[in-house]
């Protein structure tokens, strides 16, 4: 299943570059109830308890920053398992900055197998669909919101 | 003198006593001390490499006592074992997974819950392998092999065609009109009641008792035998009453296996049963054939030629049960009740990332897909035509005299009568009237389609000059005896699975001893005392094992004639069978009944007789016998929802002689309810990456009775010539002829907007769709 958006912001690129590869940032985006442990630089791993409708269960994953172009582009794999099933998210962030706005283009191909993709056939799109809008739309309030801050800062310490 | 529940009698089933009651004794009802139960890891991938299993966590579960691996029963040569058309299947896999559910290890625990647990805590690490799972791109050149343990590194599994290619493609070129379609048969699965699982114990002597959901238990213990190197002797296969197989429990799955090594490892007995979504997920499928027909014919409609062209999804391994010379089964009746003059049929298998499919859904080896054919292309072509379908029938059907007629692909149809079905289930549906009804719906835009299907069947295989499976010849067989106080147990070397053998297998030993179906116990399912034979599946159970039951009778009756000659004080010529008992010709008092001779044969038999009443019988068929049926469907169509009703549906079935009328008619509502299910309900799909759609009972939709239409029944009966009663098997006619009478009906519904077909399974999605697109709705 393939799924992509954009959105624009008014954050310096580094920033918004850095946020999506720092699992700090990353964490506060996620809605479902998780660990994430930093392996290195480019590896992190956690777990997450998720599921569709009813069927819900806990996953360990780990991911992987397998393309870094600070601060353009960066491609992360991440593989979680669980409750017999699996996921496999090849996600891919591009970064652009124009007139102080930065515009962040993010495509997903995610994979689900096991029972959870069987069972919850019926409701898997909306559901991938939803939590990944619900990450991104999270990501973007809290670069808003940390550039709304930046610039209080600024402010004050003008 | 009348036997109670002779012939043609609609007894009661004796077997009910004990299942309306909730007296039935199925395999998990098997409890026995100290009992182990097995749960399976399955694969959520359809196509990985196993990187690791790690199963520390698992033993650390509390109740958990082993968990199997496919390395340890490869230490054994047991990861591997025969599939029944000798290809091979993972018990567990090695090295890789080839579709979703597969069974990758297994847990044995003190508890079913334990098991469970341990199945949770089973840690196994896959790395993703390109999946395949549509058929036609499989046998594309660069497409991954998916079997490469096979030395031909190809996924045509195989080709096989049948007939004249050269004098068929000469004979559609002459044709005056040429019709073709392309139709898909989809994947489905048997969903029986009862899912699969056994029992698997060793006694202190070694043997090897399983309890287990199998059609076919003489069948299952050879293979046992073969794969795990046990003596023959020291195996017993026992199946307990089953609910329902209809072809999904002819193959021998891993589970089976699984139980047995883990009874072995553990030294206790082992329970594995199915849930119902590792049922529908990973055991064997039906259908799942894209064909592409063509018919050429005459301009005024008289039919010449055939050509049929079909890639078979086997899933990743070839477990289908048909007789070894057919790995297309029986799928060559597909010229069906029509006498084409060429023919030529074609199939290739190929391997796919699902489960192993190709069994029979109540149908006798791929005839569903061959009648569905057929039938859809007749109609075709009418509606190409512009004649009425039933006139294109009438003028094309095997004429009466033509019997026993040779068809173009080989097989000998025992009898039959055609006009004289869809002539009478035109009389009962009123289809002139309908056809004018229907004018008149058209004229005001709405939309009823009446569709027929004039189905020839091809059971009770079969003769063993040509079937066979796994070299097993498909005989059947009968063992009588008769006690002392004229009571008689009988054995069998089919199995029951809610058929009504018990019934009917007594009915047809009345009739031929004299006895009172009551007073005849029928037993079938343990290889320690039954006969050997080669199991329930294909609706060969009368035209196989009842005609075995015919034949021991009358070898009983040679005995107990010679016995009566002793007691009436006559020559054993003098002697006949009249009536229902022995008597004396020319004197009609003088006479003795079965129950006489019985007594008699333990405690007064002739000097130099053996004493004892009792035979034994392999039935050894001349011939498969041909069943056939007239159905005419009539639907409305909802156009604001596509919703299709089933107004009506009249089912004439002609099965020959028939033994229990009751029985039959219930057979008859139980395989249309089927044929329904298939043609308007039932699919599994799978996603791009192998997950299947439709696993559970959420997603794979069965009828309820809410669904299900009104059948209206009727019958013409033509014997057939070869079987001693006459009688052909019934089982799955209506599931074999019905799918395309709905079918066409809809599309004859349809046919004012140009539609020419639609596939199965026609759901009130596919039909808004038509409609919107037309403008309709």
């Amino acid at each position: 299943m393939q799924l992509e958006g954009t959105f624009g912001l008014r954050s310096p690129r580094e920033r918004v570059f850095a946020f999506f590869l720092d699992p700090k940032d990353l964490s506060t985006c996620i809605d479902d109830e998780h660990t994430i442990e930093v392996v290195d630089g480019d590896h992190f791993k956690g777990t997450v308890k998720s599921g569709v409708g009813f069927i819900k269960g806990t996953f360990t994953w780990s991911a992987a920053v397998v393309e870094r172009v600070t601060p353009e582009r960066a491609r992360l794999r991440v593989h979680g398992s669980g409750m017999g099933s699996g996921f496999d998210i090849d996600a891919t962030i591009e970064v652009s900055e124009a007139q102080g706005t930065a515009t962040v283009r993010w495509r997903a191909d995610v994979a689900i197998s096991g029972p959870i993709a069987s069972m919850g056939a019926r409701l898997m799109g909306g559901t991938i669909d939803k939590k990944t809008s619900a990450f991104f739309e999270n990501a973007r309030k809290r670069l808003e919101g940390a550039a709304a801050d930046l610039a209080e800062e600024s402010v004050r310490t003008l | 003198m009348t036997v109670h529940g002779g012939i043609g009698q609609s007894m009661k089933r004796k077997e009910d006593a004990r299942f309306i009651r909730g007296k039935g004794n199925y395999v998990d009802d098997v409890k026995l001390p100290g009992m182990l139960y097995l749960d399976i890891v399955r694969s959520p991938y359809a196509h990985a490499r196993i990187k690791s299993i790690n199963i520390d966590k698992a033993l650390k579960v509390p109740g958990v006592l082993a968990v199997i691996r496919g390395k340890d029963l490869e230490a054994a040569n047991l990861s591997w074992m025969p599939t029944l058309m000798s290809d091979r299947q993972m018990v567990l896999p090695v090295e890789r997974v080839m579709f979703q559910g597969q069974e990758v290890a297994a847990v044995v625990a003190e508890s079913r819950y334990a098991a469970a647990d341990g199945v949770a805590a089973v840690e196994v690490e896959y790395e993703p392998l390109p999946v395949v799972v549509d058929p036609r791109k499989a046998l594309e050149p660069g497409a991954p092999i998916l079997r490469p343990d096979r030395k031909e590194q190809t996924n045509r599994i195989w080709h096989w065609e049948v007939g004249d290619k050269k004098g068929t493609d000469e004979a559609l070129k002459d044709s005056d009109v040429v019709v073709a379609e392309d139709l898909y048969i989809p994947r489905i699965h048997v969903s029986s009641i009862e899912t699969c699982g056994c029992v698997a114990a060793f006694d202190t002597m070694g043997k090897l008792t399983v309890w287990m959901t199998t059609q076919a238990p003489h069948v299952i213990r050879t293979v046992f035998a073969l794969v795990a190197g046990l003596p023959e002797h020291k195996i017993r296969i026992i199946s307990p009453d089953i609910g329902g197989g209809f072809g999904g429990k002819v193959p021998v799955y891993p589970g089976y296996v699984i139980a047995v090594v883990a009874a072995l490892k553990t030294g206790h007995p082992v329970k594995w049963i199915e849930d119902r979504s590792e049922n529908i997920q990973s055991d064997s499928f039906a259908r799942d054939y894209r064909i592409t027909a063509e018919v050429g014919a005459t301009k005024d409609g008289k039919l010449k030629a055939l050509r049929v062209k079909t890639i078979a999804d086997h899933g990743y391994t070839d477990a289908a049960a048909n007789p070894s010379k057919f790995p297309a089964g029986l799928f060559h009746i597909v010229t069906g009740s029509y006498p084409f003059e060429k023919a030529f049929v074609e199939v290739d298998a190929a391997y796919t990332n699902k489960p192993p499919g190709g069994i029979a859904y109540r149908c006798s080896f791929r005839v569903t897909e061959a009648a569905y054919t057929i039938e859809r292309m007749v109609d075709i072509l009418a509606h190409k035509l512009g004649m009425d379908p039933a006139e294109l029938r009438m003028k094309n059907f095997i004429p009466p005299a033509s019997f026993p007629y040779k068809s173009a692909l080989g097989w000998t149809y025992d009898s039959g009568d055609y006009p004289a079905a869809l002539r009478k289930a035109m009389d009962l549906i009123g289809y002139e009237e309908l056809r004018k009804e229907q004018q008149e719906k058209r004229k005001r835009g709405e939309y009823m389609g009446i569709g027929i299907s004039s189905f020839t069947e091809i059971v009770g295989a079969g003769p063993s000059q040509t079937f066979d499976i796994l070299g097993l010849k498909m005989f059947d067989s009968c063992e009588i005896r008769i006690h002392p106080t004229g009571k008689a147990i009988a054995r069998f070397g089919t199995k029951s699975q809610g058929q009504g053998h018990e019934t009917t297998y007594a009915q047809i030993l009345a009739e031929e001893l004299g006895l009172s179906a009551e007073d005849i116990e029928i037993e079938e399912g343990d290889t320690d005392t039954a006969p050997y034979g080669l199991g329930t599946y294909a609706s060969r159970s009368t035209p196989t094992a009842g005609a075995a039951a015919v034949m021991a009778a009358r070898k009983i009756r040679e005995k107990a004639q010679k016995i009566a000659a002793h007691l009436l004080e006559a020559r054993p010529d003098d002697v006949e069978w009249k009536d229902h008992k022995f008597v004396v010709k020319g004197s009609p008092g003088k006479s003795k009944t079965m129950q006489d001779v019985a007594f008699a044969a333990y405690t007064n038999h002739p000097q130099g007789m053996e004493a004892g009443l009792e035979a034994v019988d392999y039935y050894d068929p001349p011939n498969l016998t041909f069943p056939f049926g007239s159905y005419i469907c009539v639907v409305d169509i909802d156009k604001e929802t596509g919703e299709v009703k089933i107004r009506r549906f009249v089912a004439v079935d002609d099965c020959g002689t028939i033994i229990n009328p009751m029985i039959v008619e219930g057979q008859i509502h139980g395989a249309l309810t089927m044929g329904f299910a298939a043609s308007m309900l039932e699919e599994i799909e799978y996603d791009e990456n192998g997950n299947i759609q439709g696993g559970s009972f959420m997603d794979y939709l069965l009828p309820t009775a809410v669904e299900t239409p009104r059948w209206e029944t009727a019958k013409t009966v033509t014997p057939s010539p070869h079987h001693p009663l006459g009688a052909k098997g019934v089982g799955e006619s209506a599931t074999v002829g019905s799918p395309a009478a709905i079918v066409n009906a809809v599309v004859d519904a349809l046919s004012p907007l140009g539609v020419t077909h639609i596939d199965i399974p026609i759901t009130p999605w596919k039909v808004w769709k038509i409609l919107h697109e037309k403008g309709e709705a």
